[in-house]
């Protein structure tokens, strides 16, 4: 689980940590990948890895199913491939990819470029938070993509922060809901 | 028309006159020699030449065309010419027909109208059940099976329905089941013969045709060459042509139908044959049956069993045609014996042909198989190629593969094989045995299938061990997981349990966390896979297994494609099966597979086709409303008691459904989102 305070930690150590700690990294890296490559394409490409982003308990629940679907790997190497896909494509990994164009009904306006992949989140209580949060694994105009409903904001913020790992209180989980419904919310 | 009096000797013996008519004739009148004047004509009809004609027509074989033909060359009307033909009819010995008194025991000459024949004939088939929904035009069917107790009618009240339950009972009794349906019902119907075509299911489906005096008028629910619209997924179809050739088309039916590899067949009977009478036989089936237990070529099994005997990696592919011929016991030992595992794949196979909990079992098939490394010699044992998933669709360079199949036209189709060979499984694997046992030491056999053996069994326990840990990872997930669900199942429901699949997200854990073999849960499902043949199918299994509990697991989509209609047959019939619905209120797989392009549908979160929420169905309610009782289940800790209430109902004789809500998986899972339309407001005035 990852609290917001840890991760600037980590960040900081990121940015100075010792050789162990590389070596470490580069042994989960190699072996990482080597499972990636042979385990997790027998039946698809990479692309629908590459492109999402999860925390351990997302990466979790998706290698779960994959191995009742069939891929081979025991105990050991379902825990290295988790650790792997975090470290790969966890949270604060980077938007995995670019939405383009906002579709029609959408809310909000894009800064910068025409397509980018930002928008200004509105201002308001809860903003901060959302900025912290869910522009970890994605980009801001993924929330404003679709307008949903308070009771599908609830669900969509409750899946998010779990698949991300994220330790957040229930005060500040019920004002993400509130500040996602008010600016993007939809009756239907 | 009929003629008070008049019978064969008489109608031999008719003193003709010439005879003309100037329109509709009256056939007492032709009888009495009246000469009647064709308008415009003064020419008379030869006595001898009309009297040479009938008789022809009654003893030599003429056919009712050249009767017709002959009648209307000598100046009879053409509807003059009919009703003597109907009339005569009757009467028509067959050229060197022999003597009842001379006929074996398993031919019998019979009267009666085509529904009659028909029935004789179905009885004579060893047909036991009737699938129908029949139309009026079938009403002779209908009379004949009143008087007819040894078949029993099964009806439902959908077409499609009705096939798949008819395909069910084929695939569970081996039996070729006979389906009755209304024409325009063909196409309802042609949604699950999909099903049973993909699967080599047999199976004689008829419909009434328009009579055939109307064939080709655009008639009353006719389309113009019906027959061919089942053409690509019929092993024949025909339309009979006169009522005493009902029985022979039909035996014909039967005879294509069951033949390896059996496929569904098609018959149209114009309805006003089926009211008409006629003579025919009626034979029995047997002497149509042929026996497609074709031993394979000698070469063949020496290359292949070469090719095994040298493999350092074999591993069997195992299909469905394992279980057409009846060679689940040859392969496992087989197996056993010289330690090759088995694989199989969820998306191209219906059955289970080996133990799914034997050591030497792998699950699905993977195109490089991690821990045992690369295969290098591949043998398919009835199993259809390619198979769905991915890279399986393909072969590995190094993989020689060898396929034993019933069915040529899959057999090769894609994969360059180093042996093809067409021939019953189990005598192959007989075979193939005989050939490896003379090429390999005893001695030296024993200690590489030990060997190898032992390597997969170390891999295989460790694969279960893994699915266990899931198990317990997700126990007191909410929503219900799936594997809680299904291991709460297994360890429930009855040992010889039948399950009846019939989804798409949920068939690998069904494949995992049940146990199947011969001494364990029975399984059931289709290929083709056109969902909604689930609920339905269940019945069939249920029909043809009476002693064996049948539970069908079948996900909310699949219910939806079939409706509740199946539950109609399943309260009529006093059918106890349980019925679980898996309900995430999604396509799930099918969202997942359109969000895994990476589209504007996944960019944007916009699930545009796949959620089925809104209206979220009260599945239980719908089955109160069709007589069957049952409940939702809306979390892990209802699991048990709901199911120990859906047992006591079966054990009471009732079916019992299940809706069971699981969560959904995947990428967009989450959402709800839906493209919202609202007709209502639309209006400019409320009505």
């Amino acid at each position: 689980m990852y609290p917001a305070s840890l991760l600037s930690i980590a960040l900081v150590l990121f940015c100075v940590h010792p050789a162990s700690l590389l070596a470490a990294e580069q042994e989960l890296s190699d072996e990482g990948a080597m499972l990636l490559h042979t385990a997790c394409t027998q039946c698809h490409g990479l692309r629908p890895i590459e492109t999402v982003r999860n925390g351990r308990p997302g990466w979790t629940q998706t290698v779960d199913k994959m191995v009742v679907y069939g891929i081979h790997l025991d105990v050991e190497e379902i825990e290295t491939l988790i650790d792997y896909l975090v470290l790969q494509y966890g949270p604060g990994g980077g938007s995995p990819m670019s939405m383009g164009s906002l579709p029609p009904g959408a809310v909000g306006e894009y800064s910068g470029s025409a397509n980018g992949g930002e928008i200004l989140l509105p201002e308001g209580e809860g903003q901060a938070l959302v900025q912290a949060y869910c522009s970890l694994c994605h980009d801001t105009s993924r929330i404003a993509a679709t307008p949903r409903t308070t009771d599908s904001w609830k669900q969509y913020t409750a899946d998010m922060l779990g698949k991300g790992g994220f330790e957040v209180s229930q005060d500040q989980q019920q004002l993400i809901v509130e500040y996602l419904s008010s600016h993007f919310g939809s009756e239907h | 028309m009929k003629s008070a009096g008049c019978d064969s000797e008489s109608l031999r013996n008719i003193d003709m006159q010439p005879v003309w008519h100037e329109g509709p004739g009256d056939f007492e009148e032709i009888l009495k020699g009246e000469v009647l004047k064709n308008e415009g004509s003064e020419e008379m009809a030869p006595e001898s030449e009309m009297k040479g004609l009938i008789m022809d027509f009654m003893d030599n074989g003429l056919t009712r065309r050249n009767f017709l033909s002959g009648l209307s060359g000598l100046g009879v009307s053409s509807i003059a010419a009919n009703a003597l033909a109907d009339e005569f009819t009757p009467f028509v010995t067959r050229a060197g027909d022999p003597e009842p008194a001379d006929l074996p025991h398993w031919v019998k000459p019979m009267t009666g109208t085509g529904g009659e024949l028909l029935v004789a004939q179905l009885k004579a088939a060893g047909v036991e059940f009737i699938f129908l929904n029949a139309s009026s035009g079938e009403a002779p069917v209908l009379d004949a099976l009143i008087d007819e107790p040894s078949i029993q009618i099964i009806k439902a009240v959908q077409e499609g329905s009705l096939l798949a339950m008819a395909d069910a009972y084929a695939r569970a009794t081996g039996k070729t089941p006979f389906v009755m349906i209304a024409r325009p019902g063909l196409p309802n119907a042609m949604s699950m013969m999909f099903n049973a075509w993909r699967d080599y299911t047999p199976m004689v489906v008829m419909v009434d045709d328009v009579s055939i005096g109307s064939l080709g008028q655009d008639a009353f629910e006719e389309m113009d060459h019906m027959t061919s619209m089942t053409q690509t997924m019929t092993k024949w179809h025909w339309s009979v042509r006169t009522t005493e050739g009902i029985p022979e088309t039909t035996r014909r039916a039967f005879k294509f139908a069951s033949t390896r590899p059996s496929r569904p067949v098609f018959i149209a009977i114009p309805a006003d044959l089926l009211a008409n009478t006629a003579t025919a036989a009626v034979i029995s089936q047997d002497h149509f049956t042929i026996s497609a237990r074709i031993g394979p070529d000698p070469d063949a099994v020496a290359r292949a069993a070469a090719l095994l005997a040298g493999a350092e990696n074999p591993m069997i592919l195992a299909g469905d045609e394992v279980g057409y011929c009846q060679a689940e016991a040859a392969l496992l030992s087989f197996a056993e014996k010289y330690g090759i595992p088995v694989v199989k794949s969820n998306y191209v196979a219906w059955s289970k042909p080996f133990p799914t909990r034997h050591p030497l079992y792998l699950g699905e098939y993977q195109s490089t198989d991690r821990f045992l490394g690369k295969v290098d010699v591949l043998l398919n044992l009835g199993s259809r190629m390619p198979l769905t998933r991915g890279r399986g669709f393909q072969m590995e360079a190094q993989v020689q593969l060898i396929q034993v199949r019933l069915d040529p036209d899959n057999l090769a189709r894609v994969y360059p094989t180093e042996v093809a060979i067409v021939a019953d499984i189990k005598r192959t694997i007989e075979a193939l045995d005989e050939e490896i046992d003379g090429l390999i030491p005893s001695g030296r056999r024993s200690r590489v299938a030990k060997q190898r053996t032992g390597r997969v069994s170390e891999f295989s326990a460790k694969r279960r061990a893994v699915l266990d840990s899931i198990i317990k990872k997700h126990w007191a997930d909410s929503p219900l997981s799936a594997e809680r669900l299904m291991s709460e199942m297994d360890a429930m429901l009855h040992e010889d349990t039948i399950i009846v699949g019939d989804n798409d997200t949920f068939m690998a854990a069904v494949d995992d966390y049940f146990r199947y073999g011969p001494e364990a849960k029975g399984f059931f499902a289709n290929a083709g896979f056109a969902l909604g043949w689930g609920a339905p199918a269940a019945f069939g299994i249920k029909l043809a297994n009476p002693d064996r509990p049948v539970v069908a697991l079948i996900s909310d989509g699949s219910f939806l494609f079939s409706g509740p209609q199946p539950l109609w047959s399943y309260a009529r019939y006093r059918a106890p099966i349980t019925l679980v619905l898996l309900n995430n209120l999604s396509y799930n797989n099918e969202r997942n597979r359109i969000m895994s392009r990476r589209g504007r549908s996944f960019q944007t979160g916009r699930d545009l086709a796949c959620y089925l929420g809104d209206p979220d169905v009260d599945y239980a309610m719908v089955a109160k409303g069709f007589g069957v009782d049952g409940e939702m289940v809306a979390s892990a800790a209802d699991v048990r008691p709901a199911l120990e209430r859906s047992l006591q109902a079966t054990a009471d004789g009732r079916s019992y459904l299940l809706d069971v809500r699981v969560g959904r998986t995947g990428s967009v899972a989450t959402s709800t989102w839906h493209p919202f339309y609202d007709i209502a407001s639309l209006r400019t005035r409320k009505v």
